[in-house]
């Protein structure tokens, strides 16, 4: 029963990681008024990128190239190479970010739509690149898996082995980053501007504060973090390999977790980890209870998404609580005044 | 120096200026995705624009390109009423498959009836399917301030979960099938083409129709006026007493049903069944959005959005046919012309002057 | 006179060059469910593709990631109207579209891989008999395990699927009455990330060897990193399990493509319903649609046993389902009580119940 317990948790881990790492680069984003509805598509040119580049640096070291495969006999990329991978999804993911911080800051064209386009385009984006990237086909290439932190043996260790000891380094680097943005928002003075755009970008300007500025550095920032959310959905699994549409709608649901959080970090680890839970019950629980009726069957797979809205709802409920915690000019074009 | 400076007074070319520059925008681009992706661009791109009279048959093309205009166009106008109303149905994916999936019940709950007299029955309960998957996130925002935009969201992928359970379950059709689908509906009950051999059915003339319908809401009505103010002024709307609640309801209720009826002409045009998610939704409830954008929210303008799209879109497949393009150079063509048409709407609003203020002439705007 | 003789012969020369158009080609067109780069089902098809795209005179078009349902129409369509002659649609969810394009161009000529309906003569139904390399990896599985427990990755509640986990189960009992089989339904022929999961909760569940009938190396990758055996399907995928690789149903659809494209352009082209085997007759002759690829990782007695399994099902010494077959509550299949020696083809085309010996129910 505790083995279960275990395996569920950690399973967990390996799906609120991105949700975590989206929502908090999301998280600032929002902090700073804007709205970025695009992470679901920056999370998946952001993947595809740091696949590419991954692949690209595991070939270029094989010692065994057949054709466009690499079939080492190590089997496994080093960690210096996965660093390289995700810093190549970061910036992609910062970049596609900047076009709709253009879009929304410099032409003032409305959030909403242009969010939904930046989802449209990473999707479009990342589905025509994938099948052929300067002649690679990407749905094709095998990418060996990327080992953990810490040293294999370590990972046999009871309980702590396989929750902490076997996940690979992007999990740990979440919780750096969340207890970092933290800091960043409420122990420092920078952090204080960009609280203090999202709140009033009028008084903020009036201040001094290069409003437009800073918003393009937090939306950049909430690029790069889902470019990495976007890279490790693809490159953390057993077998890392690109398809169209990998993420799945994680990316609403990080947009879903900040809501849910109120805007405060703690509460998206929380939120994420919640979400992630439930969507590594799902095939356990179908696998356990393998007659389970039909109706129990899809009301399990549909339970991610209906988990949210019945979060929503009840967070929602107390609108009081929301308007102490949302930024006051989120979602507010910025037009100074002359 | 650049500076924006608010307009005053909103000319004709005030609004035809970004949609030419926002058109030649994309055309450029077009064009140089093109050469990219292919080894002939001229005559490739002479192919995408010129395929209905390079093909066997044109009326095929041509049925093509009104049949999946028909389907944005209609939903794509539905959700635009709401966009102006800052009030965000996203999930009209969802409502498309809610309204295939009542419609098919309908018809399951009347025993299968065979004469196309029922076929209005079944387009009414598919209106009926796809207001109802609207109310929720309707009823979420009224009753429990809960964001639209997220729960509509959401609750694309639970249809979408209905939809797989139906047609593995209580509906599940012919067991040698290697999907998951139903039973087709009868003969008679299927929209059939008005020009033989294509695709051009119709399901296109009763959308041209709903769309009339709402065209006049928008314009004509004090329901459609109070939407269009709220779109420029959020507040006199509320002065003018129409309140921000029934807004909300209007707007998802005209959405959903749209939505809902779309999902209805097309189980009964495309499929005559219903099918798993995975094979039968397509993204049309998304494009929709995208073409409402597009059509900076009118009428008039999603039409015309839903037309070109869908030319570029059946152009592409002719030309992936004819030459080995890959026929992503519809999709980007059109989320350039998304962000070119987004990119370019401030130039309606404000006019673009160069140099250092002059105090003595500009006073406050 | 000469003038006009001149001028007459130039234009008949020339005349007979605009008549006949420039490509004298047969074009033929492939309309796939997935990439290519799925490794699995869509890759074997091209690689038949590229087999006829090697024949003199023919030249080849793919349209990759196509959906099933209405979308796939306007595929199918855009491939007739662009001047192809034979087309190839590699999946069960063409079937409507496939037969609705069929009527409206009756001078091209359709063939629909895995489907039964043929609503006009220019449409041609074919299929493999996968089940036969399902037995040979009963016999293998048999041997194998050590947990006594089979984990079976199923895709769809329909015959193939069902005949494949029967012809599986049937001869593993014969040389294991120990072993079950846990099977678990993930409705998607290709999900990556969901066979996956599924592949890890069987094996939580104490399944040591994996076997699939979803089209992507997911799961022989997740059993590989668990250090268990597993099956291979659709395409060799001994790579993505060095260790955990037994044997793998290998689609082959070379010999039946090119015969197809020959035969259209030789204009010999005829209707007809083809299920091939590990042969093109079940009797010895050459190659059919099934090849089982890649042996290894087991005790070469073991080999040995498989391999000649395998050749007494391709010359028709053993069939794949022999009498006596008993249905899952005790009664003998109906082909066995009416006195033949093994299933018939009607049977097995439209089974949808478990031998006696599988504790599970199919889902309804």
């Amino acid at each position: 029963m505790s083995d279960l317990v275990i395996q569920i948790l950690a399973a967990s881990m390996l799906l609120a990681t991105p949700l975590l790492l989206a929502a908090i680069g999301e998280l600032v984003v929002e902090k700073s008024g804007v709205i970025n509805l695009g992470v679901e598509g920056m999370m998946l040119i952001g993947g595809l990128a740091g696949f590419i580049a991954l692949y690209q640096l595991q070939t270029s070291t094989c010692t065994m190239l057949i054709g466009d495969v690499c079939f080492t006999a190590e089997n496994s990329v080093n960690q210096f190479q996965y660093i390289g991978s995700l810093v190549v999804a970061a910036l992609v993911g910062a970049m596609a970010a900047a076009l709709f911080g253009f879009l929304t800051q410099y032409f003032r064209a409305n959030h909403i739509a242009a969010g939904l386009g930046l989802t449209v385009l990473g999707a479009g984006l990342s589905n025509s690149l994938g099948g052929n990237f300067f002649g690679v086909d990407y749905t094709a290439a095998i990418v060996a898996s990327v080992p953990p932190l810490f040293p294999e043996n370590w990972s046999e260790v009871p309980v702590l082995g396989p929750l902490l000891f076997s996940q690979n380094l992007l999990v740990p680097f979440s919780f750096l980053m969340l207890v970092a943005v933290w800091f960043f928002l409420n122990r420092t003075r920078a952090g204080l501007v960009v609280r203090a755009v999202g709140e009033n970008h009028h008084s903020a300007y009036a201040l001094g504060y290069p409003v437009i500025l800073v918003r393009m550095m937090t939306i950049m920032f909430g690029g790069a973090m889902a470019g990495l959310a976007g890279a490790f959905i693809v490159i953390a699994q057993i077998a890392p390999k690109w398809t169209e549409g990998i993420t799945v709608g994680k990316g609403w649901l990080a947009l879903a977790l900040i809501l849910f959080a109120t805007w405060r970090p703690g509460r998206v680890l929380l939120g994420a980890y919640l979400f992630g839970i439930v969507l590594a019950l799902e095939p356990r629980l179908k696998a356990i209870f393998s007659n389970m009726s039909l109706e129990i069957s899809y009301f399990l797979t549909a339970l991610p998404y209906i988990v949210p809205v019945v979060v929503l709802v009840l967070i929602s409920r107390n609108p009081v609580m929301i308007r102490r915690n949302a930024p006051a000019s989120l979602g507010q074009s910025f037009e100074p005044r002359s | 120096m650049i500076r924006l400076i608010p307009r005053t007074q909103f000319g004709f070319w005030a609004t035809a200026f970004p949609l030419i520059l926002a058109l030649s925008i994309t055309v450029v681009v077009g064009f140089l995705v093109m050469v990219a992706m292919s080894e002939q661009p001229l005559s490739d791109t002479w192919t995408l624009l010129t395929f209905p009279w390079q093909a066997r048959t044109a009326s095929v093309q041509w049925g093509f390109v009104l049949q999946k205009s028909s389907y944005l166009a209609i939903m794509a106008v539905g959700l635009s009423i709401g966009y102006r109303a800052n009030v965000w149905n996203i999930g009209a994916e969802g409502q498309f498959a809610f309204g295939s999936i009542l419609a098919f019940g309908a018809y399951v709950l009347f025993g299968m009836p065979d004469t196309v007299w029922f076929l209005p029955v079944m387009l009414l309960f598919g209106v009926l399917g796809g207001v109802a998957w609207a109310l929720i996130p309707a009823a979420l925002r009224v009753w429990a301030n809960t964001n639209e935009l997220l729960t509509s969201l959401m609750l694309v992928y639970v249809a979408a979960n209905v939809l797989n359970y139906v047609t593995t379950g209580p509906w599940k059709g012919d067991p040698k099938a290697g999907q998951a689908e139903s039973d087709p509906i009868h003969e008679s009950l299927r929209i059939a083409s008005i020009i033989e051999r294509t695709d051009f059915h119709w399901g296109v003339i009763i959308s041209a129709g709903a769309i009339l319908v709402l065209a006049c809401v928008v314009l004509f009505t004090s329901f459609g006026y109070s939407v269009r103010v709220a779109q420029d002024a959020p507040r006199a709307q509320k002065f003018a007493g129409f309140s921000p609640q029934m807004t909300v309801w209007m707007s998802f209720v005209l959405s959903g049903a749209t939505a809902g009826l779309a999902g209805a002409i097309f189980l009964s045009a495309e499929t005559g069944k219903l099918i798993q998610s995975e094979n039968y939704l397509n993204g049309l409830g998304f494009t929709a959005i995208v073409i409402a954008f597009l059509g900076r929210l009118h009428p008039i303008g999603i039409v015309a959005a839903a037309l070109l799209i869908s030319y570029v879109n059946v152009g592409a497949t002719y030309v992936q046919s004819a030459s080995q393009v890959d026929d992503s150079v519809a999709e980007l063509v059109q989320v350039t012309a998304l962000f070119a048409v987004l990119g370019t709407a401030f130039l309606s609003r404000y006019r673009v002057v160069f140099g250092r203020p002059d105090l003595s002439t500009e006073g406050a705007a | 006179m000469n003038r006009v003789i001149t001028l007459l012969a130039s234009a008949l020369t020339f005349g007979a060059f605009a008549a006949f158009p420039a490509q004298a080609e047969t074009k033929v067109g492939f309309v796939y469910v997935g990439p290519p780069g799925d490794l699995g089902w869509t890759y074997r098809h091209d690689i038949g593709r590229q087999a006829v795209e090697a024949l003199d005179g023919i030249s080849t078009t793919a349209l990759e990631n196509v959906p099933e349902g209405p979308e796939a129409v306007e595929a199918i369509t855009q491939l007739a109207e662009t001047g192809h002659d034979l087309i190839f649609t590699t999946s069960f969810g063409f079937m409507d579209a496939t037969n609705e394009v069929a009527g409206s161009y009756p001078d091209v000529k359709f063939e629909h891989a895995t489907g039964y309906i043929r609503a006009h003569p220019n449409v041609t139904t074919f299929s493999a008999r996968f089940y036969e390399g399902r037995v040979v990896e009963g016999l293998i599985a048999a041997h194998m395990t050590e947990s006594n427990k089979i984990g079976y990755i199923a895709s769809f509640p329909i015959p193939e699927v069902i005949r494949g986990i029967n012809a599986f189960m049937l001869e593993a009992k014969q040389h294991n009455p120990d072993v079950e089989v846990e099977i678990v339904w993930v409705f998607t022929w290709f999900d990556p990330a969901k066979e996956a999961a599924a592949a890890q909760a069987l094996i939580d569940n104490g399944a040591d060897v994996i076997v699939q009938h979803t089209d992507s190396p997911a799961a022989m990758q997740i059993a590989e990193n668990a250090g268990i055996k597993a099956f291979g399907q659709a395409s060799d995928m001994s790579r993505f399990g060095p260790t955990a690789h037994l044997v793998s149903i290998v689609d082959d659809w070379d010999s039946y493509y090119v015969d197809r494209a020959i035969a259209v352009r030789d204009g010999t082209w005829e209707q007809q319903d083809t299920w091939w085997g590990l042969t093109k007759d079940g009797m010895g002759s050459e190659t059919g649609m099934v090849v089982m690829g890649s042996y290894g990782n087991m005790p070469d007695n073991v080999m040995a046993d498989a391999k000649a399994l395998e050749a007494a099902l391709a010359n028709g010494d053993r069939h794949s389902f022999p009498c006596p077959v008993y249905m899952q509550d005790g009664a003998l299949a109906d082909d066995c009580a009416a006195g033949e020696a093994h299933l018939t083809d009607g049977t097995l085309v439209g089974m949808n119940w478990y031998i006696q010996g599988i504790d599970a129910t199919i889902p309804q």
